[in-house]
């Protein structure tokens, strides 16, 4: 769920006052504005660290999403959650949101292949049928959403949030799929790739979860989705540590060699360096 | 409501689970080499080829015509067949997955797209992934005595795949390198 959706939501459907046995913390401290603070430092700090970095030309749409995402908060921060105006951002925001998370991601597997020329077409091979089968799961496993609690919502907020619990869910499938299809090739990732992936998963997860939970009218237990929110801030803060100029760095960890084994080694590579050479002859 | 409480708990710890594991392979493989060229050199399906004629039935019905080969002897040797079989069909599969492993290599080191490899590929592991799974099913009905088993288009698969194989690697290559 999007920042600005997760504070209409968790504000207004989930009044923290009524947590069962969290209520005298909460009471004096507001957990959700906490980790709204928390998101937008996080998103700001992260694109400052990419910008310093020189990361924000590899990751472009992960850099104007974080500066897109500052203010979004911001907003939730200081607006009326409950006013015409913040609902009005709110809508025009979410489609914008939306498309940022699918470039998001196009971007990282991208960012992953770019180094693999040779599977380009097998690449692109596997992203259409991941896609297929992740944005099926999602339609077919969210059907019959609850909409009694969503009648003071606008039509259009509604299939906002229908869509954009599909869309999380959608995300996190693909992403899975992909990883599985790269954990098949010898392909080594980068630190920051590999944080990245970890990372976004986590936060599609979590919006994904809370969104789908709350359509549903499902409540396990209350503080859950204050806890929901703390994940996702927290993942602002783990893409701010997390992603480093250092990170874009391959590291190859060869298996230790025992005596005589790299006279043996040498020569495998030297062999298969002349097979490489013929099949990117041919 | 109980139910879809316990299908997003179920599903939840499903998707975590997969992701930590598939994270970590992707993070810690490609830290050795899969396949010597040596190894190609030497690939053939000879090896495999008492493994065709293994569970073809042709001894079981010669030995049947035998006097004092009794029924219960017959379930032993196609136990012992059924055993033998499998340790080829590991020894296939584990050649097979090296194959692959060597094209998928020849493919990430590519400077250009090989969209070519990638169909043979794809296609051929999709055979030998339903071929394996019919040859299992048969081994349990042999072990009945119910059916015999055909491995004939599985070696193919395999062999197709080796001599794709084999067209990459230049015929001059010297031997044990």
């Amino acid at each position: 769920m999007s920042d600005a959706a997760s504070a209409l939501f968790f504000h207004s459907v989930f009044p923290v006052a009524v947590l069962v046995g969290w209520g005298t913390v909460f009471h004096y401290f507001d957990f959700t504005q906490f980790f709204q603070v928390i998101s937008a430092l996080g998103s700001a700090l992260t694109a400052y660290k990419l910008y310093h970095a020189g990361l924000h030309r590899r990751y472009r749409f992960f850099f104007a999403y974080l500066i897109f995402r500052v203010p979004c908060i911001s907003c939730a921060l200081f607006m009326d959650q409950r006013g015409k105006t913040y609902l009005w951002l709110f809508t025009k925001s979410e489609p914008i949101v939306m498309l940022f998370y699918v470039l998001i991601v196009l971007e990282l597997y991208r960012l992953v292949l770019e180094r693999y020329k040779g599977l380009y077409t097998l690449g692109r091979w596997v992203m259409g049928a991941a896609m297929a089968i992740a944005v099926g799961i999602s339609i077919i496993s969210l059907r019959g959403v609850a909409t009694a609690q969503l009648q003071r919502f606008s039509g259009w907020v509604v299939f906002e949030l229908k869509a954009e619990a599909r869309l999380d869910l959608a995300l996190v499938l693909f992403i899975l799929l992909i990883i599985w299809f790269l954990s098949r090739y010898p392909i080594r990732l980068n630190r920051n790739v590999v944080v990245h992936t970890i990372v976004y998963s986590v936060f599609f997860f979590a919006n994904s979860l809370g969104l789908v939970f709350w359509l549903f009218k499902i409540r396990i237990f209350e503080p859950f989705n204050t806890i929901l929110m703390g994940i996702a801030s927290a993942c602002a803060v783990a893409w701010w540590i997390g992603l480093t100029r250092k990170g874009e760095e391959v590291q190859v960890h060869l298996p230790s060699l025992g005596p005589g084994a790299e006279q043996r080694a040498l020569q495998q590579l030297a062999a298969l360096n002349a097979t490489l050479l013929k099949a990117s002859q041919k | 409501m109980n139910y879809l409480i316990a299908i997003s708990i179920v599903t939840s710890v499903a998707l975590i689970l997969a992701l930590v594991v598939l994270i970590r392979k992707v993070a810690f493989n490609g830290s050795s080499l899969p396949v010597t060229a040596e190894w190609i050199d030497e690939l053939s399906i000879e090896r495999y080829r008492p493994m065709m004629r293994l569970l073809d039935g042709n001894d079981l019905q010669f030995l049947k015509s035998q006097p004092g080969f009794t029924h219960k002897m017959a379930t032993n040797l196609r136990i012992q067949r059924c055993q033998i079989f499998r340790g080829y069909l590991r020894c296939l599969n584990a050649d097979f997955q090296k194959v692959c492993a060597a094209i998928k290599i020849l493919m990430l080191q590519s400077l250009q797209d090989r969209p070519d490899l990638a169909g043979v590929l794809i296609h051929n592991q999709v055979m030998f992934a339903l071929g394996m799974q019919s040859v299992q099913i048969r081994l349990l009905l042999f072990r009945w005595g119910i059916c015999g088993v055909d491995v004939s288009s599985l070696v193919k698969t395999f062999d197709l795949m080796r001599l794709e194989l084999r067209s990459l690697v230049p015929a001059d290559m010297p031997a044990g390198a």
